[in-house]
């Protein structure tokens, strides 16, 4: 027999369930409609935690870095030797880029086009990365109280590594361009098409699965550069490298292709990026 | 003083979460500590206070990450019912319940979660790589329960006798 003292307590425990289920869809659907309260809050934790987690991540390092070292010593082997393959072509090609790169250069200052590499930037460590297996996301250890803003691209040498996400006055978020929300406007570099890339996850490549037409296939060659587009409202300025073509395949409609796509950008390791300093609106302030 | 327990128990393991934790690669998933929180209330003290402690836990995640805020509390107050719900239904107390409490609450907290942010407009995360993160997580959450558990004592106090699986 069941006790009543045992309903009366299921019962309340239902109860404080459902005020606490109530609870979240309500800040959930505040986050929704964009209060800027819970921004505010996320700002204020952010500073508060960083200076902890900062700490803890520079004593826990040797044991992380160790750790994922021993277990992912067969990848860091493989990553050797993609690394060696990449610097061979890199050497062949590095004399004709750079004097292409002088003359697009000279070019665009004559046209009064800003180029990316032109562009003023902010130099910043990452410190971080995501806190959650649902975010593909780095923390930077500079914010808004250096010219940090939300939307602003990031790079590396290589290429394009995300935006910004989240700011705050000593810190940034980056949504990197693997993370599955993340969709950019691309541009192959040797037909000059247009599409949309988007990031399928954590390791896992680009794909781009919209714009591109199937009578192109011929003239997309594997290892093919896609840069930004930086057509009209483009969230990032023209020409960022993105990554190579890896796979070329139709799509279920037969009217169009996926394109499967390499970051350039070495998103497991990164330690420096740059912010570049531009706006959706192509303002650099 | 146990509020003043309860917030470094849970500063510490957001602090281990991020320094550690999220940053040992799985199979290609992070361990959660966190979830860990509800688990272990859950099975001390039942689905109210595994509710409840589910929901602060996740609160205080909310408000470091960039996901839907109030997804993760949704998440682990569901986690903490679930767990405690579990403890009280079984009748008689063995010293495996709470690994498979953990492993199976671990696993539901995970899987919805994604659910959760699909239906909210969260892309990409209904694939296989979630399989392998609901395994990460769940065979963590079972290792690791035990001593979560013993924390959770500490914090909360003995806990009641009907969630003798706990001991």
């Amino acid at each position: 027999m069941i006790s009543p003292r045992r309903t009366s307590r299921t019962g309340r425990s239902r109860f404080t369930l459902l005020l606490l289920v109530l609870t979240s869809v309500t800040v959930l659907t505040l986050d929704f409609r964009g209060a800027g309260a819970v921004d505010d809050l996320r700002g204020a934790a952010s500073t508060v935690f960083s200076p902890l987690a900062d700490g803890a991540s520079t004593v826990a390092a040797p044991f992380t870095d160790a750790w994922n070292g021993a277990f992912g010593y067969d990848e860091l082997e493989q990553e050797n030797e993609r690394l060696r393959e990449r610097i061979a072509e890199m050497e062949g090609n590095e004399a004709a880029a750079v004097d292409a790169i002088r003359q697009l250069d000279e070019l665009a200052a004559l046209e009064g086009i800003t180029r990316f590499t032109a562009l003023p930037s902010v130099l910043t460590r990452v410190v971080g990365g995501s806190l959650t297996n649902f975010e593909h996301n780095i923390q930077l250890d500079r914010g808004s109280d250096d010219g940090i803003g939300i939307g602003m691209p990031v790079v590396t040498g290589a290429g394009l590594v995300g935006r910004v996400i989240a700011v705050t006055g000593s810190r940034s978020t980056v949504q990197l361009i693997t993370d599955p929300g993340f969709e950019i406007g691309i541009r192959l570099a040797r037909s000059g098409e247009v599409g949309i890339a988007h990031g399928t996850g954590e390791g896992d490549p680009l794909v781009v699965d919209s714009g591109i037409p199937v009578n192109i296939e011929g003239q997309i060659r594997e290892r093919e550069v896609i840069t930004t587009s930086g057509v009209s409202r483009s969230i990032f300025p023209p020409d960022i490298p993105v990554g190579r073509v890896t796979r070329i395949q139709a799509a279920g409609d037969q009217l169009s292709l996926v394109l499967t796509v390499d970051p350039l950008a070495d998103l497991r390791d990164l330690s420096m990026v740059r912010v570049l300093v531009w706006n959706e609106d192509g303002s650099t302030g | 003083m146990r509020v003043l327990k309860a917030g470094i128990v849970l500063l510490s393991a957001l602090v281990l979460q991020s320094a550690v934790f999220a940053q040992l690669d799985l199979f290609g998933a992070h361990a959660d500590l966190i979830i860990l929180v509800p688990i272990a209330a859950g099975i001390s003290f039942g689905p109210e206070r595994g509710s409840m402690a589910g929901f602060v836990a996740g609160i205080a995640v909310d408000l470091l990450v960039t996901t839907p805020f109030g997804l993760t509390a949704l998440a682990y107050c569901m986690v903490g019912y679930g767990v405690g719900a579990f403890q009280t239904g079984v009748l008689r107390a063995s010293s495996w319940l709470p690994v498979v409490a953990a492993l199976a609450g671990a696993a539901f907290g995970v899987g919805f979660w994604a659910l959760a942010a699909t239906v909210v407009g969260q892309e990409g995360l209904l694939n296989g790589h979630l399989l392998r993160i609901i395994g990460v997580v769940a065979v963590v959450a079972a290792v690791l329960v035990l001593p979560a558990v013993r924390l959770a004592r500490w914090v909360e106090g003995e806990p009641d006798a009907r969630f003798a699986g706990a001991r």
